[in-house]
């Protein structure tokens, strides 16, 4: 099988999980499509690599989550003039809100690297050492993430609610 | 909050985002535009090191309308191995076989069924070689005390894009080099903190000319170039051969002539002191070579004119076999009176 072959059998494979994954990281849905897209050229690029790879989907895995914080870093946050406010009237969405959009609020409220860690764990499902592989730290730093992101999404007042009302 | 509990709530929130084929077309043929622009850059950087050393370099003397020759020395980045390298220096010069390419981790990144295929041949600065499947090329700098310190800079490195199963890294390998040691037919190539990345065995003299252990066929191969050595005929065969090569050049005419003299302002970075010359001459298409004319006085008005290289013209060293000037002739060329053809097969 060559190169392109195995690059597009993978991508098939892989591509809504990785997509979701970084909607998960805080993309939205073009934007996470984008990204992914980037992110698996990059990895084309270099494809023997990643095939030599003791673990390919934790090295995929680790060239999304740069992508995706090189994307971040580039992205200016600030203030931007505007001749008309942006805001537009709408009708009132609370009731559309559910516990999947709880959990996204929630993944957002925590720092960038317990995010990753939750995503990578509980969506990806890669195993701590993958994990490792991918974010570049040591199994007993991702143990400590998680254990952290877990605490904090446990005390995270928007999902308190949420199992509060059901 | 339980593991499982969270699974099914990112699971849910994920699935409200519908995600549509992966745009696969594009992302193929943009890896394969990424890939074609950095093997332009690679052989633009190679024309480039070509170009300088032949723009602002004359025609010899006696082989065209101007002879003036000019001093600009070879460009420096792309830094040939130390001339006049001592007996006691690490030489690379030469063809080797890679017999151990070792990887990060400091296991074989080369595999059993590439043994004895991978090979890089060193001549001058120029590397060049093979994968066993890909044509590996660069340049490289060996300095420090008695050379040991080499690195392959990473502008000038390249290869091939043949896709190949198991194929071993040896480009990436290569680009960590920074020392070699070694004597005899073994070089071993250092990381920087000196860890075994390769080990080479000598395969033979390199395809240019040297003056060790080439055959030398005690008759001249041609009747009519009695004042032609055997030896010298080959040392032109070799250094024509290789100009072609690196020129990717179509020649019609290829000939040699020898004269007596010196000449110590090399742009080649070789002296050619030994009192005897060879003057090569190839006439033909040279793609690569580009000229902004032949020398002139800055005060006259610029010629218009053909610049398009139409011969290259050698002058090596007749007992070392090593070029020490080179030039190009624009405009009409005719092969010089009374040379010896050069059969290149």
């Amino acid at each position: 099988m060559g190169r392109d072959d195995d690059f597009s059998e993978f991508v098939a494979a892989r591509w809504p999980r990785l997509v979701r994954s970084a909607v998960l990281l805080g993309c939205s849905h073009t934007e996470a499509e984008d990204l992914v897209q980037a992110a698996l050229e990059r990895c084309l690029l270099k494809w023997s690599k990643v095939q030599r790879a003791d673990d390919r989907d934790a090295y995929v895995h680790r060239i999304l989550l740069n992508t995706f914080t090189s994307a971040r870093r580039r992205r200016w946050t600030g203030e931007l003039p505007t001749a008309h406010p942006p805001d537009r009237p709408s009708r009132d969405d609370t009731e559309r809100v559910d516990d999947a959009d709880a959990v996204v609020r929630a993944l957002q409220r925590l720092p960038y690297d317990h995010r990753a860690a939750v995503v990578l764990r509980y969506y990806a499902h890669l195993t701590e050492q993958q994990m490792a592989t991918a974010l570049g730290v040591a199994t007993g730093t991702v143990k400590s993430r998680l254990s952290r992101a877990l605490d904090a999404l446990a005390e995270d007042p928007s999902l308190e609610e949420l199992r509060g009302t059901r | 909050m339980t593991g499982q509990n969270l699974t099914d709530l990112l699971e849910r929130a994920a699935d409200r985002t519908l995600v549509g084929p992966p745009p696969l077309d594009d992302m193929l043929a943009r890896a394969r535009h990424v890939r074609r622009r950095r093997t332009v850059l690679v052989a633009a950087a190679a024309s480039a090191a070509v170009v300088a050393v032949t723009v602002g370099t004359a025609l010899l003397p006696g082989t065209g309308t101007t002879p003036q020759r000019a001093a600009a020395p070879a460009d420096t980045s792309v830094s040939p191995a130390p001339a006049g390298a001592s007996a006691t220096d690490i030489s690379l010069n030469g063809t080797w076989t890679v017999r151990a390419l070792i990887g990060h981790d400091g296991q074989s990144v080369l595999p059993a069924s590439y043994a004895h295929r991978v090979q890089l041949t060193f001549r001058e600065g120029t590397m060049s070689g093979t994968t066993g499947c890909n044509d590996v090329f660069g340049t490289y700098v060996q300095s420090g005390d008695r050379g040991r310190d080499l690195v392959f800079p990473r502008a000038q490195l390249g290869s091939t894009l043949v896709g190949c199963r198991d194929e071993p890294p040896l480009v990436a390998r290569l680009l960590d080099v920074r020392h070699v040691s070694g004597s005899g037919d073994v070089r071993y190539l250092h990381a920087a903190n000196w860890m075994i990345v390769a080990e080479l065995r000598s395969a033979g003299p390199s395809d240019s000319a040297t003056t060790e252990s080439r055959p030398r066929p005690s008759k001249s191969p041609a009747g009519d170039r009695a004042t032609l050595t055997a030896q010298e005929y080959a040392f032109a065969v070799a250094l024509a051969r290789k100009e072609i090569r690196e020129d990717d050049a179509s020649v019609s005419s290829a000939t040699v002539t020898v004269g007596r003299g010196t000449v110590t302002d090399s742009n080649l970075g070789h002296s050619c002191t030994s009192g005897r010359l060879l003057h090569i001459k190839l006439i033909g298409s040279f793609p690569r070579i580009v000229t902004s004319g032949l020398p002139q006085d800055p005060s006259s008005p610029a010629v218009p004119g053909d610049f398009t290289v139409h011969a290259v013209l050698l002058t090596a060293d007749a007992e070392s076999g090593r070029a020490c000037l080179k030039g190009v002739q624009t405009g009409d060329v005719a092969p010089e009176p009374g040379s010896v053809p050069l059969s290149l097969g």
